[in-house]
């Protein structure tokens, strides 16, 4: 039992509980107790002896002590003010520690052998008497050790056992069971009691506790045993706060769904099936964003630049007049329309693998925990994450979406300059010999032939010919090229987006998977560190 | 006895129908905790005052108004350990009930009663409506028209025993009080002599374990000044009946007979000379029954006003478990119809097909006019009416639009789930089922089939206008059922007025679609075609989210079947009168 590896578990077990939606302000009060606790001297340990009102808890101390430190009567109920009684030594030292407990009449003693305990006598928890159980309820979340008082008569009323025993037995270290007054039964009755209190606390799913008994004439030898057993006082009181800690982390694994016992935890969701909701989620967003219309973007573009570069004159011409017209941004600017990607359709349809997921992991939850997990599939805050990842996707560095270039073109353009040129200079002589017609000086026979066709005609049709071709090669060049850069896009964009959507759509499922994860761990931690002594054998008891 | 009986139903039918009445509503409240089960083992204080309310009007008012002679109840009532069992044993001058050290001793009623009386406390009596199993029977030293009951503890870790001794306490006729000189001042059994209080119960206290010497008198003398910050102090009837001041009965430490089984006789004495002239004095049975009846029915009204304000407290709160489902569903459909008024529900994929139908020459040419018109006739002649993609932008769309109110019915389940996870009783509920967080499973299907409906009824609508407009060539030429998709799409884009010169192939299809269905309908038919199909389309949503809300609904009881319960609970309860007619 190590006091800082359980106060650790606990605050990571805080922390992680916190993370499921869970409310954790039990276990934050006992971490603060825990604090408060370990500022005060562990010199002496604070014995409580709690019970219902008339089974003798005063007559018990006032049997230890020897004489009338607690007034006992007839009158129920008795006790209304807590009574200490300390160590004549350690009063000052212990003085604080009790008015921190909210405060008891203090009586000292000399009594060697109980100098490390301070016992203290508190006020019924059963009576007519409200502020009496209030009182008690203040006072157990900070004594470092309990005695049970009860009697044959009061040992198995349901105040004791469903308001008091269920409550805290796991919550304490030290403790022990007292059935005060056996002398009322006959003396083999005596022990059939005992039995049948130490198997009622069992049924209940309790520790074994042990179990004194006690008569009410001042016979309390084995009260007296269990008091003289040698414990330190400081190995008590880090022993509750463990104890404590332990009881805490196990709540927060029940509420959690947790068996705090289990030490390996299942995932709500398997790795494989958030992986399938992952694909789906990226199948839909990819379907919005849309490649194939990318890929055509890219295309175009690719097309659209080589035409000034390769397409002589003539394409320059067109690119001048096209310019401005739009139609270049509509259909041949692949970073503009990834980022106009909201036009195309909303992310609803993206959504619906994780809402499925939750609705599938809900009923794997506790009702009180099912709060936690629910908000992970607001449509809103998922489509505002998705679209923000897509959005980083999709805005990648500019010079990703520079169309290709290819020295190519120019030659090509060049050629393309060269094939309008000859068509020119054809049209040009073809309109001299028509426009010479009918004079003298330039007879048609002049002309040169180039086989049976005048060369003017050869020029004009070889022109022609050799544009539309240069014009298709660049086409199908610039297409080639503009496909194989539209694959990488493609490829470089799909990648973003299932990097980042992937993440982003699923990142708090995974959040909340690994906060079960820490809860689980914090337990498993706690249940090997924080076992407190009292307690082991019983759990040793378990397991056999 | 016949005179007897005839004179009791002559004077107390009103009564007697009073109580039948009381009861059949008892037992309509009763239902209702059953309906809203609380959680297991704890049982709350309105749950505890309805079964109060049943079995005192069901196992007390009913047999005892209609029968004062019936053999009178007398039950002995207290915690664990106070002596119960020793005092039925001494009562009965036998052992009875057996006695022991291991807590709780007796986990049954033991009743001492005569085989007569018995059977006819089981037919019709104060004893029908308990479990048989839980009743032990012992005849020996019986006495003829007088029961005594050896009640289970009231206070021990058996639940069980509690809830059996509960309505034990209200079906009897007298109470035995039993407790001892440590438990006096426990809270529990205080709580017990509360109600006993309420309903006026003839009561003696017995104080077991008295300490020796000055200590016994002291902790008398302190048991009647409790006793006495209670009414219980006050004379049990008027002067000349027998119950006279509240009895307390003093009993030592260890003063068993020989066979510890039992009392000493003389420790009680008092007690059992009360049993004893009870037992053989006819008419002092039929006076204490009397007295008895007319403290319980003065007693009725707190309980029954008290059970009538749980009631109307449940009303109030079913009513805003219910508004809150209800604001919550209402929120997420008009958040699903602004997005519909947006226009941006399909995705583009959908719109394309259509546009590329709506787009065609032939179709745009087919409805210009002018030159324009013959060139489409020309071009239809040649290429042939494209054929519209009516099933597959159907289904994009019907798609598009379910995953849409999928989405939205979620949310709204969520935010109800959420909102009554913060109330004690709505967490109750939620925590029945874990799908009240999402929307149902088949709800995709339903707004699927709802959808499906929705356009045929668009396809008739549209049929019906065709037929009565100079379009209805055309418009049998391009096909109902894609006129019913035309007018479909319509509601989700209707343009009002956008040029088509927009960017984005939504608003250009948008454009596209009107100009056909203007050609086709004329632009006034088509302003009210999509207005009727937007109309119905809402029907259909809130259809749709109503029955989603519906599943909330259905766990909370109705608030106006719950305020006229608790009005005739108190309607009932006022008319019962103060005294019985003797």
């Amino acid at each position: 039992m190590e006091l800082p590896a359980c106060i650790e578990a606990l605050e990571q077990a805080i922390d992680a509980a916190g993370r499921l939606g869970l409310d954790t302000s039990n276990a934050a009060a006992t971490r603060r107790t825990i604090a408060e606790r370990s500022g005060f001297p562990g010199d002496v340990y604070v014995l409580a002896l709690c019970g219902g009102t008339g089974v003798g808890k005063s007559s018990l101390l006032n049997a230890v002590a020897g004489s009338v430190v607690s007034r006992a009567g007839a009158r129920r109920p008795t006790t209304a003010e807590p009574v200490a009684w300390v160590g004549e030594d350690q009063e000052r030292q212990t003085r604080p520690l009790i008015e921190w407990l909210g405060g008891a009449h203090v009586e000292t003693h000399h009594d060697a052998d109980l100098d490390g305990v301070a016992i203290l006598d508190l006020p019924d928890l059963d009576s007519i008497a409200p502020e009496h159980r209030a009182r008690v309820d203040a006072v157990l979340p900070k004594v470092d050790a309990v005695l049970w008082v009860s009697d044959p008569e009061k040992y198995q009323d349901a105040v004791l056992h469903d308001g008091y025993l269920r409550a805290w037995v796991r919550r304490l270290g030290r403790q022990a069971m007292v059935l005060n007054k056996v002398d009322r039964v006959p003396s083999d009755d005596a022990e059939r009691l005992r039995r049948d209190l130490a198997d009622g606390l069992e049924r209940e799913g309790l520790p074994r506790l042990p179990v004194l008994l006690t008569s009410a004439l001042g016979e309390i030898g084995e009260l007296r045993t269990w008091l003289a057993e040698g414990v330190e006082a400081k190995r008590v009181v880090s022993g509750r706060l463990a104890a404590d800690a332990a009881a805490r982390i196990a709540d927060l694994c029940t509420q959690a769904g947790l068996d705090p016992r289990a030490g390996v935890v299942e995932p709500l969701l398997s790795e494989t099936r958030r992986a399938a909701a992952a694909d789906e989620v990226l199948r839909e967003v990819l379907r919005v964003v849309d490649l194939d219309g990318l890929g055509r973007q890219a295309v175009e573009a690719t097309r659209l630049a080589a035409r000034p570069r390769g397409g002589g004159p003539l394409g320059l011409v067109r690119t001048i007049l096209e310019r401005g017209s739009g139609r270049s941004e509509r259909r041949a600017e692949p970073a503009g329309y990834l980022r106009r990607w909201r036009d195309r359709g909303s992310l609803v349809r993206a959504v619906a693998p994780i809402r499925d997921l939750v609705a599938e992991a809900l009923p794997r939850l506790p009702a009180g925990a099912r709060p936690g997990i629910a908000p992970l599939s607001d449509t809103r805050e998922l489509t505002q994450r998705l679209g923000a990842a897509v959005d980083r996707a999709v805005a990648a560095e500019p010079a990703r979406f520079h169309a290709p270039t290819s020295r190519l073109w120019p030659l090509l353009g060049l050629a393309q300059y060269a094939a309008t040129a000859a068509l020119v200079v054809g049209i040009i002589w073809l309109v001299a010999l028509f426009a010479g017609v009918g004079r003298a000086e330039t007879p048609l026979l002049e002309v040169p032939f180039l086989g049976p066709v005048p060369s003017p005609v050869v020029l004009v049709a070889g022109g022609l010919f050799a544009s539309f071709l240069i014009n298709r090669v660049l086409l199908a060049h610039a297409s080639w090229l503009g496909r194989r850069w539209a694959a990488g896009l493609r490829d470089r964009v799909a990648d973003d987006v299932r990097r980042l959507v992937a993440d982003a759509g699923l990142r708090p499922l995974a959040a909340f998977e690994s906060a079960r994860l820490g809860l689980a761990a914090a337990a498993a931690q706690a249940s090997t560190r924080c076992q407190p002594t009292s307690l082991e054998e019983s759990s040793d008891l378990d397991r056999a | 006895m016949v005179d007897d009986r005839f004179v009791n139903d002559h004077d107390r039918p009103d009564i007697v129908s009073l109580v039948e009445r009381l009861v059949a509503l008892a037992e309509r409240r009763w239902a209702l905790v059953r309906a809203t089960d609380a959680e297991p083992g704890a049982v709350s204080e309105p749950d505890a005052r309805a079964r109060e309310l049943l079995e005192h009007t069901r196992s007390y008012l009913l047999p005892r108004a209609r029968d004062l002679d019936a053999p009178l109840v007398v039950v002995l009532l207290g915690p664990t350990g106070s002596g119960k069992s020793t005092l039925l044993n001494t009562i009965a001058g036998a052992p009875a009930s057996r006695t022991g050290v291991l807590r709780p001793t007796t986990r049954d009623a033991v009743v001492l009663a005569t085989d007569a009386d018995l059977a006819g406390l089981r037919s019709a009596g104060p004893l029908a409506n308990l479990p048989s199993e839980r009743l032990d029977h012992t005849t020996s030293g019986a006495r003829s028209g007088l029961a005594v009951i050896d009640a289970p503890d009231i206070d021990s870790v058996e639940r069980e025993n509690r809830a059996l001794a509960d309505t034990l306490l209200e079906l009897a006729d007298m109470c035995v009080f039993v407790t001892t000189a440590t438990r006096y001042a426990d809270r529990v059994p205080w709580d017990v002599l509360e109600r006993i209080e309420q309903r006026r119960l003839p009561l003696v206290v017995v104080v077991n374990r008295l300490p020796p010497g000055s200590d016994a008198s002291d902790v008398l003398e302190d048991v009647r000044r409790l006793v006495g910050r209670t009414a219980l102090a006050a004379p049990g009837g008027e002067a000349g009946t027998e119950a006279g001041p509240l009895e307390v009965i003093g009993v030592a430490e260890g003063a068993l007979d020989a066979s510890g089984a039992a009392l000493q006789p003389g420790a009680v004495e008092p007690l059992l000379r009360r049993i004893e002239w009870l037992a053989t004095d006819r008419a002092a049975r039929r006076r204490l029954a009397e007295q008895a009846l007319a403290g319980a029915l003065a007693g009725l009204a707190p309980l029954t006003h008290a059970v009538a304000d749980d009631v109307e407290h449940a009303a109030i709160d079913a009513d805003a478990l219910r508004r809150i489902a209800a604001a919550d569903h209402a929120e997420e459909l008009r958040l699903l119809m602004e997005q519909l008024r947006r226009g941006d529900v399909l995705r583009e994929e959908v719109i394309r097909q259509w546009h590329s139908f709506v787009g065609a020459d032939q179709i745009t040419r087919a409805f210009s006019s002018g030159i324009g018109r013959v060139r489409g006739a020309l071009l239809s002649l040649f290429r042939g009416m494209p054929s519209a993609p009516v099933a597959a932008v159907q289904q994009g769309a019907t798609d598009d639009l379910t995953s849409l109110v999928v989405a939205h019915a979620g949310d709204a389940a969520r935010r109800t789930a959420t909102h009554w996870s913060n109330d004690s009783l709505g967490s109750r509920l939620v925590a029945t089922d874990a799908t009240l967080w999402s929307a149902s499973e088949g709800l995709a299907d339903a707004t699927r089939d709802a959808l499906g409906e929705w356009v045929g009824a668009i396809a008739t609508d549209v049929a019906a206008t065709g037929a009565t407009k100079r379009g209805v060539a055309r418009g049998v030429s391009v096909g109902v059922n894609a006129g019913a998709v035309t007018v479909m799409l319509g509601v989700f884009a209707h343009t009002g007025g956008i040029t088509g010169a927009e960017v984005g192939i939504a608003a250009a299809t948008a454009f596209l679609n009107q100009k056909l269905l203007n050609a086709i309908f004329g632009e006034a038919a088509v302003q009210e075609m999509i207005e009727r199909a937007r109309d119905r389309l809402r029907e259909k949503l809130e259809e749709l989210m109503g029955a989603e809300r519906s599943r909330f609904d259905r766990l909370v009881p109705d608030g106006t079947e719950l305020r006229s319960l608790a009005a005739e609970l108190r309607r009932t309860v006022d008319s019962v009168p103060a005294a019985v007619p003797a």
